[in-house]
């Protein structure tokens, strides 16, 4: 006999959806439906269920966090209204999610698949896999260039700049590209391990770097491949932040 | 302290570019020539002579350039460029005429066997020449890149310009569909449970996408394919069997790309503005071809025209295309048949290192 538990803040989706596992699998047991982290958390500490529904967006914050909290040891399905960034990672990871509103087909599809893995647990690195998803980031800048579309992945690029009010795109090669993001958009798109934001007018990856040498008023000057047209200076404000992200 | 930094920083941010391999280039070369103007005295060696003029052209070279950057300085704006021509060549000529006469007097102490009278006053054009070629070299160079900047700067405005078009029409075209597709549901929701299940689930797959799709600029024929079929099947739903769409994939071309919406735009269009009836059934064709995917319908205009619908969506959609491609979607119509031709464009992978 399976026992499940629902996590779902919304009362007529975990109704419709303990309807929908009924109708289909009459011999399993629904536990409870819980809708926030912590009483899901307290829940999962006294009982042991074989599959858990899972909300993303909970009453008190994003269910992810009950991964903090505690140990889960069976399978876990994600539901979700939205197919952004983060849903799409999940399959790349093995982990299984539901669009709502959930079609019959789909419960049927996560239910046989569950049938045939029973005994599968989830991957050791859930931990990591969840918080790098939760922090999806853009991969690839599409430019038009010459009557030519290029999509140039982030990896590639050595850094962002300004000039005039415009932005361009430095590739590690020294291509140059106009871009027409600000630079305040183009940053929060970034990611923030490999991307920083060291003056007004630059967002460099750390792969750029070469050489850091400390400078007048407490500032950093940088030697960065390829080599800009201007000095590259670490503003004065960022620097404290500028050493913890190479700390990191 | 920070003079270091300006002095290091500023020109090149002045003179939009670095030009440290210019000067260490063309500088030797003008020496070389203006050496001819010394007095030709074959005794002196030739090192004395081409350091002389090295020394010079140096001089020359580097107040020029510091007139230069003095008045951009001064006059950073566009608007101010005439004025600022005007100043720079006052500026330069009265320049040239002290450092003519001041370099004529240092040389006629130090080394005067280079200098007679008539040959020395003879050469005042030389510098003066070489003086203007400096100019002409950070002015074309600097115009240069004014017009490039202004040329990508008009580019972006008008993209942000059509982007906010764009949300505006997003936000008063969904609105409508959402009420339309409401009271489609509602006409059956309780005689057909299971379809208006289904319905609901399309629906939904429907705005999940349109609420995605902002992000991306293009997107692949298939995943617009796969939007469109979703759309049609709401619609379909409506107008029942006097709605027909029929897809005729001839090419290999689902890999191609599409702006998002484009052609769920063009079904759109069809439907409202032409009549959907028993006795007038509309039959929609989409065809894809190699290079391109066209939607076609029979002309059977509404007899009463839509108040503010006026090509609204299909005027967007070539602004989008003209944003981003050389390619433009093609209209005809010879009132028999209305055809929107969209091209489906490419798009190249950076070839990283």
């Amino acid at each position: 006999m399976i026992h499940v538990l629902i996590i779902e803040d919304e009362a007529p989706a975990a109704v419709k959806l303990i309807k929908q596992v009924n109708e289909l699998q009459p011999d399993w047991i629904i536990m409870a439906t819980h809708d926030s982290i912590s009483s899901s958390v307290e829940f999962l500490q006294i009982n042991e269920p074989d599959l858990i529904f899972m909300d993303i967006h909970l009453a008190d914050g994003d269910s992810f966090e009950i991964f903090n909290q505690i140990k889960i040891k069976c399978p876990v399905i994600f539901t979700t209204a939205h197919s952004d960034f983060a849903i799409k990672a999940f399959k790349v990871n093995g982990l299984d999610y539901l669009l709502k509103p959930i079609p019959n087909s789909e419960i049927k599809r996560v239910i046989k698949k569950f049938k045939n893995q029973t005994g599968q647990k989830l991957p050791e690195n859930i931990h990591t896999i969840l918080q790098n998803i939760q922090t999806k980031h853009k991969e690839r800048f599409l430019i038009k260039m010459n009557k030519q579309l290029i999509s140039i992945p982030v990896k590639a690029i050595a850094y962002f700049y300004s000039e005039d009010k415009l932005s361009f795109i430095k590739t590690e090669k020294g291509d140059r590209f106009p871009l027409d993001e600000s630079l305040d958009k183009i940053e929060k798109q970034l990611d923030s391990n490999s991307f920083f934001r060291i003056n007004r007018k630059t967002i460099l990856n750390i792969n750029a770097i070469q050489k850091i040498e400390s400078y007048f008023n407490g500032r950093l000057s940088l030697t960065i491949m390829p080599t800009p047209e201007e000095k590259v200076i670490v503003s004065r404000e960022k620097v404290r932040y500028f050493k913890k992200w190479l700390g990191d | 302290m920070a003079w270091k930094e300006y002095v290091k920083n500023e020109p090149w941010t002045l003179l939009k570019f670095n030009d440290r391999w210019l000067r260490m280039i063309v500088i030797p070369i003008f020496a070389l020539i203006s050496q001819f103007a010394l007095h030709p005295t074959p005794t002196d060696s030739f090192f004395v002579k081409i350091t002389t003029s090295l020394i010079i052209t140096i001089i020359y070279w580097h107040i020029s350039r510091s007139i230069i950057l003095y008045f951009r300085r001064r006059l950073p704006n566009i608007q101010d460029y005439f004025k600022r021509m005007v100043f720079q060549i006052i500026g330069l000529i009265l320049s040239n005429i002290i450092l003519f006469v001041l370099i004529g007097l240092l040389l006629r102490k130090t080394l005067p066997q280079f200098i007679t009278n008539t040959n020395y006053s003879s050469s005042f054009f030389i510098p003066f020449a070489f003086t203007f070629s400096i100019v002409l070299i950070y002015e074309s160079i600097y115009l240069l890149h004014e017009w490039k900047q202004a040329a990508l700067g008009k580019e972006i405005t008008q993209k942000e310009q059509v982007i906010t078009q764009l949300k505006v029409l997003q936000n008063q075209t969904n609105p409508h569909f959402l009420f339309n597709s409401l009271n489609t549901l509602s006409s059956f929701i309780q005689e057909q449970p299971n379809l208006a299940e289904k319905y609901v689930n399309k629906l939904a797959e429907v705005y999940r996408y349109m609420l995605n799709i902002h992000k991306h600029e293009l997107i692949t024929l298939k995943e617009e394919l796969d939007f469109l079929a979703d759309y049609y099947f709401l619609m379909q739903i409506r107008y029942g069997k006097n709605l027909h769409l029929e897809i005729k994939n001839n090419g290999l071309a689902k890999s191609k790309y599409i702006i998002p919406m484009s052609l769920q735009i063009l079904l759109e269009n069809a439907i409202k503005h032409n009549i959907i009836s028993n006795k007038q059934p509309l039959h929609i064709s989409l065809n894809i071809e190699k290079n391109n995917v066209s939607i076609t319908n029979k002309h059977q205009p509404k007899l009463t025209k839509k108040a503010h619908s006026n090509e609204t969506g299909l005027s967007n959609l070539i602004k989008r295309y003209q944003l981003i491609s050389e390619l433009s979607p093609t209209i005809s119509n010879d009132q028999i048949h209305f055809q929107v031709t969209l091209p489906l464009l490419n798009i190249n992978q950076y070839q990283t290192s």
